[in-house]
């Protein structure tokens, strides 16, 4: 009786398993690669460094020399090494267009925050620059140089419309105003990046 | 949704390894993503997102996070003359607002966008010369567009280089709709309040 009772069990068992229907639904996925905008950009050494100007005998050793009042178009110190190439640059990466802007917080001036009695100021516009995608003797070069403006420069980026993996090549010159004071004068550069088109301000 | 997600999560993955795989160059660098991001705040809530700040380079870099409006401030006209300005406050906040990252490192920056029932303002106008501000609290209608900008900006550093990433937020407020039936349902229940009272008071002089 048990053994009866136990086999129908299993039967009914196995009728129902195999009645039983595994559906697996698989539901479509309509996925497209999520593109997140990125970028970033990459300073050289020698522009971290900060910008140093020296004379033009200066410009071809590397060395900072006290610059002489009244004189123009002084070379900052790694305008050109040994090759004749520029060691300012700045790298842009990303998969959006980027727009590089740059310029200084203050004019050039001999006491920080520019202010007491014993400060002497340089304008920045004394100070100009000038950038190209080529690297060499003559690129960038002085010809296309544009002065320095306090905050950012909107109307003169630096690079517009920057596609990935491009280098740009910096160079800066200083002029010095007749009868400025033989002292240390400072100022912040600084270096912006916005996406294609937007301000910089 | 999940699918999305982990999408977004792979996508963080594949630019992290591409970024710090391309990273040849050992000078100094900082990144940032999304480098645009385009929000929803919905009303009375507040809305989160999120910027990630990577260093792509060998050197530890010390920044300072901000978060501005670039569209906040807007002209009040009074018969086409303008009277002063409004700059709306949304009290919008970046954490943490300094982080010091160290080589081929992200720091993820959280922003939040408060929306409230009533937004801060401040007017500015002029008074005999003498400019004026006065603090002002006001209704949101369907919805305003704000431009934000998150701007990671290195400190302590020979040279400032500085990142920004822009944020365009749709800040919901009331449907003008819900606004009008609302003050109309109120309307109707002081009008019925009104009329029940003064029947009462109707009915106590009858009674005299």
């Amino acid at each position: 009786m048990k053994f009866l009772i136990l086999l129908s069990f299993f039967l009914l068992l196995f009728f129902l398993i195999s009645q039983t229907k595994i559906e697996a639904q698989v539901s479509v996925i309509n996925a497209s690669i999520y593109q997140i905008p990125y970028y970033y950009i990459i300073v050289s050494d020698k522009l971290f460094e900060g910008i140093l100007y020296t004379n033009e005998t200066g410009a071809m050793q590397n060395v900072q020399y006290p610059l002489l009042s009244g004189s123009t178009n002084n070379n900052a110190i790694w305008n050109y090494n040994k090759s004749y190439q520029t060691e300012y640059w700045i790298a842009f990466m990303g998969n959006i267009p980027g727009d590089i802007c740059h310029g200084a917080t203050n004019h050039l001036c001999s006491t920080p925050n520019c202010s007491g009695p014993n400060n002497f100021q340089i304008d920045i516009s004394n100070a100009k620059w000038s950038s190209s995608l080529q690297n060499d003797q003559n690129n960038p070069s002085l010809s296309n140089a544009k002065p320095f403006v306090i905050g950012f420069d909107n109307n003169n980026k630096v690079s517009k419309n920057t596609q990935n993996n491009t280098i740009i090549y910096l160079r800066y010159w200083l002029d010095l105003p007749p009868a400025t004071p033989a002292l240390n004068y400072n100022t912040t550069y600084q270096i912006r990046l916005v996406y294609a088109g937007e301000s910089c301000v | 949704m999940q699918v999305r997600a982990v999408f977004k999560k792979l996508s963080f993955i594949t630019i992290f390894s591409l970024i710090f795989l391309s990273s040849a160059y050992a000078q100094t660098g900082v990144g940032i993503f999304p480098a645009k991001i385009e929000i929803e705040a919905p009303f009375l809530k507040n809305t989160f997102t999120d910027v990630t700040i990577f260093n792509p380079s060998q050197r530890e870099l010390k920044l300072k996070v901000e978060v501005y409006c670039k569209n906040c401030e807007r002209d009040v006209k009074f018969f086409e003359n303008k009277i002063g300005t409004l700059t709306y406050d949304l009290d919008v906040k970046a954490f943490p607002d300094t982080i010091t990252l160290q080589p081929m490192m992200e720091q993820r920056i959280m922003v939040k966008f408060p929306n409230s029932l009533l937004l801060k303002g401040i007017f500015k106008t002029t008074i005999f010369g003498k400019e004026i501000g006065i603090p002002v609290y006001l209704f949101h209608f369907d919805e305003e567009k704000f431009e934000y900008r998150v701007v990671a900006s290195t400190v302590s550093a020979p040279i400032e280089i500085s990142l920004v990433s822009g944020i365009s937020l749709k800040f919901l407020g009331i449907s003008k709709i819900y606004f009008i039936l609302a003050i109309l349902v109120l309307l109707l229940i002081a009008s019925f309040v009104y009329y029940l009272y003064n029947k009462k008071i109707y009915e106590k002089y009858e009674k005299i």
